[in-house]
C-alpha cells in the first residue's frame, strides 16, 4: 500500500507538472492582467469572464475563416477592446453600476457565443475544424536529446510565451513611468488627481481598454493555443481566478501572479489526481476550493497585519 | 468661487482676466487654470495618501527620463524640488509617504506642488486651521519671501487676526456675493467682522460660570487602535464634570478624532475604560452609548451628522426615531416627528425653515445647527461630545453654534471639546487638555494665565513651564 501511495505520488509530482501547471497558470494570468489594470484605476471589473468567453470565440471563428492564427489572436483582443469600450462607456458616461455592467457583459457572453456559434457554425455546445489555425507552438529542437529540459522549456504555444513580457511590461508601466503614475493616482485618490490636471474618465477608460485588451487574448490563447477548440463555458470560471489571484497580489502584478500559479497548478495537480479513483466532481472541484482557501487565508492574514498595524498597544511609542 | 477660478466648477457667467489678459472660459479646466500659471491649496489636501512625496509633487507634470515619453525621471524631479525647498526654507521629507507626515508638512507638500507646477498666483483656501500658532508663524515667513519673489497670494480665511496680519488689501464675501475691498490699513478687525455678517458680531464672548458638579465622563487609561502611528491612543485619561466645558487641543491628527470617536462606540478600546455616567460604554454600539447619555456633534458633518439625501424632519429625529412618540409597533408617525422638528427648528434657528427640504442644499452653518439641535433637542443627554463643531461653517453661525454649547454647560452637561481651533477652545473650555502624538501632553485652566504661546508649545509636545 504504502509503495503504491508513493508510486502515486511520484506520477502526480513529476518533472512534467511544471510544464502542464504552467500551460494551466497562462489563462488565469490574463484574466488575472485584466483585472490587475482595472483595479489600479479603482474599477472593480468582473467582466474577464465574459470578455475571455467573447474572445474565445471570436478568436476561434477568425482563424476559422482567414486560416491564421494571428488573426485569431488579433480578433480576440479586439473584441476585447470592444467589449471594454462599451462598459467603460456604460459606466463612466452614463453612470451605469460597474457590477450590473460587468454581470450583463458575462451573462451575454454566456448565452451570445452559444447562440453565434450555432448560427455561424451550425454546432451545439461545441465545435471542432481542421480549418483553424492553432497558435504555434515554438519547439526547441536542440533539447529533444533530454525529456526533462525539452519539457521544461519547449513546446509552448506562443501566446504562453507572451504572458512572461506582458506581466513585466504591465508592473513596468504601472510602477515606473508617467502613465502609471497617473493611472494609480486615479485609483487611489481621484479627487487629487483632478486637481493634478489628470483627465480622470479617460485614464479610467484607457485602463478599461488595456484590461480588455488582455482578457481578450486570453480568450483566444484559451481556443487557439491551449486548445484547439471551442466549447460553450470553456472560460470555466478562469476569469474570477484571475480576479482572485488580484485580489491575492493587491493588484500588484508580480505578487497576483504567485497566486495565478498556485491557481494553475492546483489545477493541473487535481487532473493527475482524477485517474487515481477520486469522482471526478471533487476533481473539478479542487481548484475552487483551493481558491476559496486562498482568498480566505489572505483575508485573515491582512486582516490581522492591518489589526497589529493599527494597535496602540504595540509599537516603539507604546 | 476659488474652485471655480482653479476649473473645478464650471463657470455660468462673466470673464476672467489674467495679468491683463481675457482668459478663453469655453475650455476653462484644471488643467488650463495650471497652465494659466494658478495653483491651490485646498483645505482638504488633494494627496495621495498611498504615494510618496515626491509622487505626489510631480504628479500630472512627471519630468521623463531623455529619448523616452514614458519612462519617470525621479533624479531630475528631485533635483528642481530641492531648489523649492531651499529657497523658501521648507522641510519635507521626499520619501515618506503622505500618510506617514504631519498635516503640516502635507501643507508644505501642497505648496510646492503648486510652485512645481509654475504657479505665480497661489491661491490658499483656509491654510492655518490646521496649524499651530508656531507653524502657522512659520508659513507666514515662508509666504512672505514668495511674496518679495512676486509671486500673488490669494489667502482664504475666516480668521480676520491672519487676514489682517498677511494681507495688503482685503475682499470680503458673505453668502456667496462680493461685498468691498478694502486696503489694511484703513480698516480695523471689527469693521471686517461686521462687513462680513452685515451686524455686529461678538465671537469673544464671555463664556459662563457655572459650578461644576459631578463628574459624568471618566476615561481611564484609554488606549485606541489607528491608521496612523501618530494618532493611536495611548494611555489617555481625564475625567468631564456636569456643567464644565473640557477642550481638546492638538493639531489635527494627533489622535483626537480617535479620542472622539471610542467614545461615541465608533472605534474600538483596546486596554482602559470609559464610563459615562454610572455605565461602562468603551466596546458598546453606539446606540447603547447614546442611550446611555451621549450628545456627539461628529466631526465630519456630510459622512456622519447628516442623511444628506433625507428630510431636515428625518434628520432632527434620526437619533429618536425607533423610540415613542416616533414610532410605535415599528410605524412611523410622521404627524410627531413633523410637530418635534418643527419645534426644533424654531428653537435652533435654521433657516430656510421648511422642515420637508432635503439636508443635502443647506448651507455648512445651517446644516450644523441640524446637527446640533437633533443631539442637544433629544432629552436626557449627560455629555455632549462636539468634535469640530465649527468647522467650514460661517461666522455668524460659529456664534450661534458656541453659544449653544455655552448653553449647554448652563443646563448641567458635561461637555467635551475637540477642536483644532485654538481660539474656540479658548474661547469655551474652562479647562483644557492637550494632545500630542496620541497623548495627552499636558492640561492647564483656561485663566487670565494661559498664552497661545504656551498651548502652541503643548500642541507641539514641549512641557508646559508650570502647571497654571
Amino acid at each position: 500500500m504504502l509503495a503504491n501511495w508513493s508510486e502515486i505520488l511520484e506520477k502526480i509530482f513529476s518533472y512534467t507538472l511544471i510544464h502542464d501547471g504552467f500551460v494551466a497558470t497562462v489563462p488565469i494570468f490574463y484574466a488575472c492582467m485584466c483585472a490587475v489594470i482595472s483595479r489600479q484605476a479603482n474599477i472593480v471589473n468582473i467582466a474577464a469572464e465574459g470578455i475571455i468567453m467573447f474572445g474565445a470565440f471570436f478568436g476561434f471563428a477568425a482563424s476559422y475563416f482567414t486560416g491564421s492564427w494571428i488573426c485569431g489572436v488579433l480578433a480576440g483582443m479586439l473584441i476585447g477592446v470592444l467589449v471594454s469600450w462599451f462598459m467603460g462607456k456604460a459606466y463612466l458616461n452614463y453612470k451605469v453600476n460597474i457590477f450590473v455592467v460587468g454581470l450583463s457583459v458575462n451573462m451575454i457572453a454566456a448565452s451570445g457565443t452559444r447562440f453565434l456559434l450555432n448560427a455561424i457554425f451550425g454546432a451545439n455546445g461545441n465545435f471542432v475544424s481542421d480549418k483553424v489555425q492553432a497558435i504555434a507552438k515554438v519547439n526547441l529542437g536542440f533539447l529533444n536529446k533530454s525529456p526533462v529540459l525539452s519539457s521544461l522549456f519547449s513546446g509552448y504555444a506562443v501566446t504562453d510565451l507572451f504572458i512572461i513580457p506582458l506581466v513585466i511590461a504591465v508592473w513596468y508601466m504601472l510602477y515606473k513611468t508617467v502613465w502609471g503614475l497617473r493611472l494609480r493616482s486615479v485609483g487611489l485618490n481621484p479627487m487629487a488627481s483632478m486637481t493634478a490636471g489628470i483627465d480622470v474618465r479617460k485614464k479610467q477608460m484607457q485602463a478599461l481598454l488595456l484590461s480588455g485588451a488582455c482578457a481578450g487574448i486570453g480568450g483566444a490563447h484559451l481556443s487557439l493555443g491551449y486548445s484547439c477548440f471551442f466549447i460553450e463555458g470553456m472560460s470555466g470560471g478562469k476569469g474570477f481566478m484571475g480576479m482572485a489571484a488580484m485580489q491575492f497580489g493587491n493588484a500588484n502584478p508580480l505578487a497576483a501572479g504567485v497566486g495565478c500559479v498556485f491557481f494553475g497548478m492546483s489545477q493541473s495537480v487535481a487532473s493527475r489526481i482524477a485517474p487515481w479513483g477520486i469522482p471526478n466532481q471533487f476533481v473539478s472541484m479542487f481548484p475552487y476550493v483551493a481558491t476559496t482557501l486562498v482568498l480566505a487565508i489572505t483575508v485573515i492574514i491582512q486582516r490581522m497585519k492591518r489589526r497589529r498595524e493599527e494597535s496602540a498597544l504595540v509599537g516603539k511609542k507604546a | 468661487m476659488m474652485k471655480i477660478l482653479y476649473g473645478m466648477y464650471p463657470i455660468d457667467q462673466g470673464e476672467i482676466f489674467l495679468n491683463g489678459e481675457k482668459v478663453d472660459l469655453s475650455k476653462y479646466n484644471t488643467h488650463s487654470a495650471i497652465k494659466h500659471g494658478i495653483g491651490m491649496v485646498h483645505q482638504e489636501f488633494m494627496l495621495v495618501k498611498e504615494m510618496t512625496v515626491l509622487e505626489n509633487i510631480i504628479l500630472g507634470v512627471e519630468p521623463t527620463k531623455r529619448n523616452s515619453k514614458m519612462a519617470l525621471d525621479f533624479t531630475a524631479a528631485r533635483k528642481k524640488i530641492n531648489h523649492y525647498i531651499e529657497n523658501y526654507q521648507m522641510n519635507v521629507h521626499l520619501d515618506r509617504k503622505v500618510l506617514n507626515i504631519s498635516v503640516g508638512e502635507m501643507q508644505r507638500v501642497e505648496i510646492i506642488k503648486a510652485l512645481y507646477r509654475g504657479a505665480d498666483v497661489l491661491i490658499l483656501d483656509e491654510p492655518t486651521a490646521v496649524l499651530t500658532p508656531q507653524e502657522a508663524d512659520k508659513l507666514f515667513e515662508i509666504l512672505d519671501i514668495m511674496r518679495k519673489d512676486g509671486v500673488t497670494i490669494v489667502f482664504i480665511s475666516h480668521k480676520l487676526k491672519e487676514v489682517m496680519a498677511i494681507s495688503d488689501r482685503i475682499s470680503v464675501m458673505r453668502g456667496g456675493k462680493y461685498v468691498a475691498t478694502v486696503h489694511k490699513s484703513d480698516t480695523t478687525i471689527p469693521e471686517l467682522a461686521k462687513m462680513m455678517v452685515g451686524r455686529e458680531v461678538f465671537l469673544d464672548g464671555k463664556r459662563s460660570m457655572v459650578e461644576v458638579g459631578e463628574p459624568v465622563l471618566q476615561v481611564k487609561n484609554v488606549y485606541v487602535p489607528s491608521e496612523r502611528e501618530l494618532s493611536k491612543n495611548r494611555d489617555i485619561s481625564f475625567m468631564v464634570r456636569a456643567g464644565e466645558v473640557l477642550g481638546v487641543a492638538g493639531i489635527d491628527g494627533n489622535g483626537q478624532s480617535e479620542l472622539g470617536e471610542a467614545i461615541a462606540g465608533l472605534r474600538p478600546v483596546e486596554k482602559g475604560e470609559i464610563i459615562l455616567g454610572d455605565k461602562v460604554i468603551s466596546n458598546k454600539a453606539p446606540h447603547y452609548v447614546r442611550d446611555c447619555g451621549l450628545a456627539h456633534i461628529p466631526e465630519d458633518r456630510n459622512d456622519r451628522g447628516l442623511n444628506k439625501e433625507h428630510t431636515v424632519t428625518y434628520n432632527l429625529v434620526a437619533a429618536e426615531i425607533g423610540d415613542a412618540p416616533f414610532s410605535k409597533y415599528s410605524i412611523i408617525s410622521e404627524k410627531e416627528m413633523r410637530k418635534v422638528s418643527e419645534e426644533r427648528i424654531e428653537r435652533f434657528d435654521i433657516r430656510p425653515r421648511d422642515p420637508r427640504n432635503l439636508a443635502m442644499g443647506f448651507s455648512g452653518g445651517n446644516a450644523q445647527k441640524i446637527v446640533v439641535a437633533r443631539e442637544l433637542g433629544a432629552p436626557g443627554k449627560k455629555l455632549l461630545l462636539a468634535a469640530q463643531p465649527t468647522r467650514g461653517v460661517d461666522i455668524g453661525s460659529i456664534e450661534g453654534i458656541r453659544r449653544l454649547i455655552d448653553k449647554a454647560k448652563r443646563e448641567g452637561l458635561g461637555v467635551l471639546l475637540i477642536s483644532a481651533d485654538i481660539d474656540e477652545i479658548l474661547a469655551l473650555s474652562d479647562r483644557i487638555i492637550v494632545m500630542y502624538e496620541g497623548r495627552i501632553s499636558g492640561e492647564v485652566v483656561n485663566d487670565e494665565y494661559l498664552t497661545d504661546e504656551k498651548l502652541g508649545m503643548l500642541m507641539l509636545g514641549g512641557e508646559a513651564d508650570a502647571k497654571s
